[in-house]
């Protein structure tokens, strides 16, 4: 069951009540679109949600509120992510933000006016080690659609290597993977497990690679060509690695000309494949 | 017999009046003084760590009791229980809850308006913002030092001058 408390302590009271009336703990996303009702998105479908008094509308100053108490009201904390369009907030949830990006000199350097939040609620799903142990021979690719759980199979995978005496390194570069508060992961990814939070892939893989020692890397989501770059040089120093990637098969994968360069460059001796109904398969690359 | 002991008892209180409040203006010197040297910490904890202020908040509580920490440990508190409160709204009401906080008027009222930019804007903004409310508190600390002596020294003899007239008066 996922801790929806960090959730219910940033939003408006009207909102509170709302989201406990429709049976919260389904919860897959709460999207909030200035003007429009409320929508909650619940086993794969988006509904709305009536709001108690007023309008049961969302209003601008009402995102803004929400923003500004998910950042612990403390903007400048959470800017670098503000900026690429996400925040992060206790129990590993996501934020994401659409609004008026600030530009200064070409560069984002800040959000306003706010006009959608999409709250994605993090789930500790528990797999069984076994089966995960048998597929993660060596470097594994995660692929599969948005919303299938890829995050919530890598940290499936992450606690069942951990368990089985492997170091893991983590780079949680959004706070999803472990959602650290205060340096205390508040999802479970086992007890050999080191995070690096905050730190690009690029920089987080370095560090892992330098500092501490670990046989497995794990990051999330590879999205730039700087990611592929660190995870070649981490490839021959005898760290296997552990990635995600947005595709929904391995035919996908060689279409994007991102992964088609990952997949080319033989990093990965096997894929674990996750369908939309959240079941995965291995497939060698 | 009695009348000597009442008139010491007269002129005691008094002047037990005049003292406490040339105490009053003496914490409330040492408590500008650390809550200046707590804008000091919070600039730096935010420019090289980014700390959130609930944290931050925290930081700055310490556990001797002293009135300014107090003053953010009850920040602290309410921003933990409530993370959708307002910081100006948090500030108010620790303010309300720290009754030792012997702050000048002119100080609260710097506070509460580091209130209205803490947390809103970039670390930039947020080191501009604390910097004048620095400035600002340094400014009303100086003038408070400079008749801090003066006085003192009035109220501690007008209070013992009064127990003495209210003293012979009564005899």
């Amino acid at each position: 069951m996922p801790n929806l408390q960090p959730i219910y302590e940033i939003l408006p009271p009207a909102y509170r009540r709302a989201l406990a009336l429709s049976g919260g703990n389904a919860l897959e996303e709460l999207r909030l679109r200035a003007g429009h009702a409320p929508t909650v998105v619940m086993c794969g479908k988006e509904e709305n949600l009536p709001l108690p008094g007023g309008s049961g509308l969302v209003t601008q100053a009402d995102l803004e509120h929400i923003l500004l108490a998910a950042t612990q009201q403390s903007s400048y904390a959470a800017n670098e992510t503000l900026k690429e369009g996400f925040v992060t907030i206790s129990g590993g949830h996501r934020i994401g933000v659409c609004g008026t990006a600030v530009v200064q000199s070409g560069r984002v350097v800040s959000m306003k006016e706010v006009s959608s939040l999409a709250i994605r609620v993090a789930r500790q799903v528990a797999f069984a080690p076994g089966p995960l142990l048998t597929a993660l021979t060596g470097s594994t690719l995660i692929a599969g659609p948005p919303g299938c759980g890829k995050t919530t199979l890598l940290r499936g995978c992450i606690a069942a290597l951990s368990g089985a005496g492997q170091r893991v390194g983590v780079v949680d570069e959004r706070g999803e993977l472990a959602a650290c508060v205060r340096g205390v992961p508040q999802l479970d990814l086992g007890s050999r497990t080191d995070v690096v939070c905050g730190l690009s892939k690029q920089d987080g893989i370095l560090l892992l690679l330098r500092a501490m020692n670990v046989h497995w890397i794990a990051v999330d989501e590879i999205t730039a060509p700087g990611d592929l770059e660190a995870m070649r040089n981490t490839s021959y120093c005898g760290v296997n690695l552990l990635a995600t990637a947005h595709a929904s098969s391995k035919d996908e994968l060689y279409r994007r000309p991102l992964y088609k360069s990952l997949m080319e460059m033989c990093l990965f001796g096997r894929l674990l494949i996750l369908t939309p109904d959240k079941r995965w398969h291995t497939e060698g690359v | 017999m009695l009348k000597i002991l009442g008139m010491i008892f007269v002129v005691a209180s008094s002047a037990a009046v005049g003292f406490g409040f040339a105490a009053g203006v003496r914490a409330q010197a040492v408590q500008l003084q650390q809550l200046i040297s707590a804008l000091e910490y919070m600039k730096n904890e935010i420019s090289y760590r980014l700390t959130p202020l609930p944290e931050l908040f925290s930081l700055l509580s310490s556990p001797e009791g002293k009135p300014v920490s107090t003053f953010f440990a009850c920040c602290a508190q309410s921003m933990q229980q409530s993370p959708a409160a307002s910081v100006q709204g948090v500030f108010l009401d620790a303010m309300q809850k720290t009754p030792q906080l012997a702050l000048p008027q002119a100080a609260r009222q710097t506070l509460l308006e580091l209130s209205l930019s803490l947390g809103k804007f970039d670390t930039a903004g947020q080191m501009s913002a604390i910097t004048l409310a620095s400035d600002r508190l340094r400014q009303q600390l100086q003038a408070l030092e400079a008749r801090r002596r003066e006085r003192c020294r009035s109220y501690e003899t007008i209070g013992v001058c009064a127990g003495l007239a209210l003293a012979v008066i009564l005899l």
